[in-house]
């Protein structure tokens, strides 16, 4: 298969996202199979096609650190990029990509996993979709059909800025966002983390090359954009750049805050009201099992209960009956006088992050 | 309702498919639809997470978008099988995409239309047997995998 290889260099923010756009609208049948490198010389925030930024971020944040906040026409959640990320971008014909969105994402992430082996990274793929190494994300990825075209786009990453990452969410608390920094450390991972002599970006371009060449057959013919394909990105980068798209998509409110770590993993943060009194719920999720909890009361005249209860509760999987169970012997061991909740009301408040998860991740 | 399954895949007989945008129309009256993605569309697109419709009084031509979905990390484009009017859209699937996996040819039903010609799009379509026939042959062709059931999806049997 013969695909056009560009290596855009060191490009703006805007044009690291226009140029997969650009050549998606531009794309007709005499258009080859692209496949383009390009590392983003500004740091920005990135939200996926139907994130409401208004929701995701913390626009003031993200003005005072001058992060522009770009709204992709990919899916995913919100990411911070820099210039310590290698962006590689397919555009492609439908007829050149599996059908099956998960087939699709396959074959992209398979050249970036062996690429990442040849340096003495461990990686596989998880999720789907993702690319892991030792439990931890290492690689993300979103897709669409732009314009004419498959496009899928992933990064190499050399370094995550965390700080700047999680300062730009918008979170109802800090209880949540020193979760959200926690799982973050523990749950993904950067070429940095896991080799003492990082590649330079260079040596990473040439050998994901030879990676697409071995596994998929991929013949490169190294070329530049044409003029009507550089007009259309100048195009899409006018719409980008324009609040009316990137504010386009408004979600409502919802009962829960969360957070995707990685496929699986989710950091949610709620709040349940029982009479006079507010239970806040920060929980990392772990599939289904409760990998972190903490419970916060206005009144913490209780708090060594709830510490208490807090332990009964990691590691459980959460169903109704499941929690019906700890809910119940935690009673009988510490009586009810210290609850202003039910056993009932217990199980509805704790239950309703994972509902929520459930119905936003499709799954995952 | 009459119906056969190819490859685990639901094709209901009295539809109309447009077999290469993996849409379906059923025809309400003289000239008003409703639309949705088959079962083959929502098995290729996995659990959907997000569901947009265009607004009603949208006109669309053929092959135009009428909604967006998200699964996974994808979006893509329903392309309308028809050129015409949106007159009605489902509401629920702002709130629950899922529904278009679960029930793809009813409680999913992404919009209603009123065409412009519909006896002229509905030539360019294929139903009963000949529906039966030609996703046999996409999805030999295509390989596409076997369709699976999601817990509490309509059931065929």
């Amino acid at each position: 298969m013969k695909i056009r290889w560009i290596d855009a260099g060191r490009v703006s923010d805007i044009r690291s996202q226009s140029i997969y756009h650009g050549l998606g609208y531009s794309l007709n049948e005499q258009s080859p199979n692209t496949i383009v490198m390009s590392i983003p010389e500004n740091p920005y925030m990135c939200v996926g096609y139907f994130q409401d930024p208004n929701k995701e971020l913390d626009l003031k944040y993200c003005k005072e650190n001058s992060l522009p906040v770009i709204r992709r026409q990919t899916g995913g959640g919100a990411v911070y990029i820099d210039n310590k990320q290698l962006f590689v971008q397919w555009i492609f014909h439908p007829k050149s990509i599996p059908q099956k969105v998960e087939q699709k994402f396959q074959i992209f992430i398979k050249p970036m996993i062996e690429t990442y082996k040849f340096f003495g990274i461990d990686a596989y793929e998880y999720g789907g979709h993702d690319v892991h190494v030792n439990g931890k994300k290492i690689v993300g990825t979103g897709a669409a059909y732009i314009g004419n075209a498959e496009v899928v786009t992933g990064n190499f990453i050399k370094e995550f800025d965390s700080k700047h990452m999680i300062g730009a969410l918008k979170l109802p608390n800090e209880r949540m966002r020193n979760e959200v920094n926690h799982s973050m450390s523990k749950y993904m991972s950067s070429l940095s983390e896991e080799v003492v002599s990082i590649p330079n970006f260079d040596e990473v371009k040439m050998v994901y090359k030879q990676m697409c060449e071995k596994i998929h057959g991929m013949k490169f013919i190294d070329d530049n954009f044409t003029d009507e394909e550089l007009l259309e990105i100048e195009n899409q980068e006018y719409k980008l750049q324009n609040d009316s798209w990137t504010f386009s998509i408004k979600q409502p409110e919802k009962k829960c805050r969360l957070i995707k770590i990685h496929t699986g993993i989710w950091v949610g943060n709620t709040s349940y009201q029982a009479g006079d009194q507010t239970l806040n719920i920060t929980m990392r999720l772990n599939e289904n099992i409760v990998d972190y909890i903490n419970i916060d009361f206005t009144d913490n005249q209780h708090k060594k209960v709830i510490d208490l209860l807090e332990t009964k509760l990691m590691k459980l999987a959460l169903t109704e009956e499941n929690l019906s169970i700890a809910i119940g012997s935690f009673f009988n061991l510490q009586g009810s006088d210290w609850s202003f909740l039910t056993k009932e009301q217990w199980i509805e408040a704790l239950m309703m992050i994972y509902i929520e998860k459930k119905k936003i991740s499709g799954g995952g | 309702m009459a119906h056969e399954k190819v490859n685990g895949c639901v094709i209901l007989k009295d539809l109309y498919y447009n077999v290469e945008n993996n849409t379906w129309v059923r025809v309400i009256d003289d000239s008003t639809v409703a639309i949705g993605m088959t079962d083959v569309a929502q098995n290729l697109a996995g659990p959907l997470l997000h569901a947009k419709t265009k607004k009603v009084g949208t006109t669309r031509k053929q092959g135009k978008p009428i909604a967006t979905v998200e699964s996974g990390k994808y979006v893509g484009p329903v392309k309308s099988p028809v050129a015409g009017e949106i007159t009605k859209i489902n509401d629920a699937l702002s709130s629950d995409a899922g529904l278009i996996n679960k029930s793809p040819y009813n409680n999913g039903w992404i919009v209603e239309m009123k065409a412009d010609d519909l006896s002229s799009d509905l030539a360019t379509m294929v139903s009963g047997d000949a529906a039966v026939s030609a996703y046999k042959e996409k999805i030999e062709r295509d390989d596409i995998q076997a369709c699976e059931q999601i817990e509490g999806a309509d059931t065929y049997d």
